[in-house]
């Protein structure tokens, strides 16, 4: 049942060195269809330091209005201080939907919120809809993506979601739209963070994350060497891919752990995934299978992965990728 | 040290889940269960803690008597203390429930320095009750803890896996982690310490014992459907000429606009 005393929904949008991140404007974008089918207003919450001049890009994906609440000891991302911050915004305005983006801190704080809130959370959406009772159900992948389940916040507002990554199209930009910015004064003492951040250590220069990469290319125990991750690297770098990996090349010590894909590494669905070597063992499937489109390159017709790729290239993959960079350098060259 | 870690008992992720038919839900009966990886690597992370600094390591979990089992693990492998907190009868869980349970629980067995959670399960893949659990004993957060590199009497310095890198924090104690794969390897139980924990007699905590109020313990997510994903269409498998066929793929990727 709504409840009248909560209104619209909320996009709390991560941002970091001056840019609203990719997720976030998913995020936003999903925000806004949600607004429209429930013909309520959509509003962005920007937390953080120096944030107010990313308005304008919160207007133009779809935001009506935007929550300012620009600290100085929000600089970091913190659980306590941007917890705070946003429980006491929820206090004094009341969203009746909140959607975070389903990252590390977008996790982070949601979770916090719904212990603070008792409310519902639904993690790692891929859709949301309502159904013909006019039900809000949310569809998530669960079990590393091997199965999915659909589910309905029930009880007290607001319903809090965390909005999967390439799940939902950001919409088409509107310049120059504008709508209210609500500036917000918090009372934020550096006491309340309980933590500090003594140091960020970026990913390497031009390294792109998993959970960002348009396009990933892994590789597996066909590469038979921590060498091979060479040439994956380098086909990577050529199609501005992130670089991920089966758990068997971690194990094997040819990658660290950060680059593992499946369900004990992580969970991706770019738009193009090139899975060089792997056999496809059933926690990598799950992991990927999501992605729009896989290519797969493997010796063996056999192999499981094949039975998830849209094209299955059977080959040594130190014939087929030196290929595959040159043909990807021309494409990119016409350009 | 005086560290408690929270396990949960799930599916076996060597095959599939079963989905029945008749209830839209999936089959645990006759499933073989294992502890959650991520909260055996918290468990590992938290007995290096205590194999250095002292202390003691307590397990606790939320469910029936079956899921005692990874308990007797958490023994095995070194733990001081395990814990069962049964949850109410007739009532569907959530993340939520078992946030609001094992904050109970850990405010009647406390005071710790730490506790500690996996980052997320590896049935429902919520990443939520560590987080929950944190806000609602008013503990120190940090989640997605990579490495733990300093401990004080009054602090903890981690490496957390953030949006835009690792982070190094220094967060105050009480706190509480949730923790990545590379935290360490869980130790293989002994031989000695496997018989012990059958042996030993795991309390079962129900709500009046942890001062939860039952009521509030039910889901508020509630799961409506379980279903399998659209299969895959079986695409396109090129066989031939290495380099021929390359040329071929490159190509479809380029006329769909993949590329």
């Amino acid at each position: 049942m709504p409840n009248p005393d909560y209104q619209g929904v909320w996009a709390c949008l991560d941002q970091a060195d001056g840019k609203i991140s990719g997720v976030s404007l998913e995020v936003l974008s999903a925000a806004r269809r949600l607004a429209d089918m429930l013909s309520v207003q959509a509003s962005a919450v920007l937390l953080g330091h120096s944030v107010d001049g990313l308005a304008a890009e919160a207007f133009a994906y779809g935001a009506d209005r935007v929550y300012v609440c620009d600290d100085e000891k929000l600089k970091d991302y913190r659980a306590a201080t941007y917890g705070k911050a946003l429980e006491s915004l929820i206090r004094s305005y009341r969203p009746a939907i909140i959607l975070f983006g389903a990252t590390n801190n977008g996790h982070d704080l949601a979770s916090r919120l719904a212990g603070s809130l008792g409310t519902g959370l639904c993690t790692n959406c891929v859709r949301l809809q309502q159904n013909e009772e006019g039900m809000l159900i949310a569809s998530r992948p669960v079990y590393g993506g091997s199965l999915m389940e659909n589910v309905a916040c029930g009880g007290a507002r607001p319903w809090l979601y965390t909005i999967h990554q390439n799940a939902m199209e950001p919409l088409e930009p509107q310049d120059g739209k504008t709508g209210d910015i609500i500036p917000v004064k918090m009372e934020l003492e550096e006491e309340d963070a309980c933590a500090k951040v003594l140091k960020i250590i970026p990913a390497i220069l031009g390294e792109i994350s998993l959970t960002d990469a348009q396009i990933i290319v892994s590789g597996g125990r066909g590469l038979g060497d921590a060498k091979g991750f060479t040439l994956i690297q380098e086909l990577a770098d050529t199609l501005h891919a992130a670089v991920g990996a089966s758990r068997a090349a971690v194990d094997a010590g040819w990658i660290p752990y950060a680059h593992q894909v499946g369900q004990t590494g992580k969970t991706v669905s770019p738009r193009l995934y090139i899975a060089c070597g792997i056999s496809g063992a059933l926690q990598h499937l799950a992991g990927m299978k999501n992605s729009d489109v896989i290519v797969a390159v493997n010796r063996d017709e056999n192999a499981p992965i094949f039975s998830a790729a849209n094209y299955g290239i059977v080959g040594d993959l130190y014939q087929v990728i030196p290929v595959m960079i040159e043909e990807f350098k021309k494409v990119m060259a016409g350009r | 040290m005086n560290i408690m870690v929270c396990i949960k008992q799930v599916l076996d992720n060597a095959s599939v889940p079963k989905l029945d038919p008749a209830t839209g839900r999936v089959v645990t009966e006759g499933v073989e269960t294992i502890a959650n990886p991520f909260d055996l690597n918290a468990l590992e992370g938290a007995l290096r803690l205590t194999d250095v600094h002292g202390g003691e390591v307590s397990v606790i979990t939320v469910g029936n008597e079956e899921c005692k089992t990874v308990l007797k693990l958490g023994l095995a492998m070194g733990a001081a203390h395990a814990y069962l907190v049964k949850a109410p009868d007739g009532q569907e869980q959530d993340s939520w429930s078992v946030s609001y349970l094992l904050s109970r629980a850990i405010t009647s067995l406390g005071p710790f320095d730490l506790v500690l959670c996996g980052k997320q399960a590896i049935d429902d893949d919520s990443a939520q009750v560590g987080g929950s659990i944190a806000r609602l004993l008013n503990m120190t957060q940090v989640t997605y803890v990579e490495e733990i590199q300093e401990v004080s009497s009054e602090s903890i310095t981690v490496k957390r896996a953030g949006n835009s890198g690792s982070e190094i924090i220094a967060a105050r104690l009480p706190a509480l982690l949730t923790c990545e794969k590379s935290l360490g390897e869980p130790r293989y139980p002994t031989l000695k310490r496997t018989r012990m924990a059958n042996r030993v007699d795991i309390p079962a905590l129900d709500c009046t014992e942890i001062g939860a109020d039952p009521d509030r313990a039910g889901a508020l997510v509630k799961v409506q459907m379980v279903y399998a994903p659209e299969p895959r269409q079986r695409g396109e498998l090129l066989r031939g000429e290495p380099e021929e066929i390359t040329r071929l793929a490159v190509a479809r990727l380029v006329e769909q606009k993949i590329i």
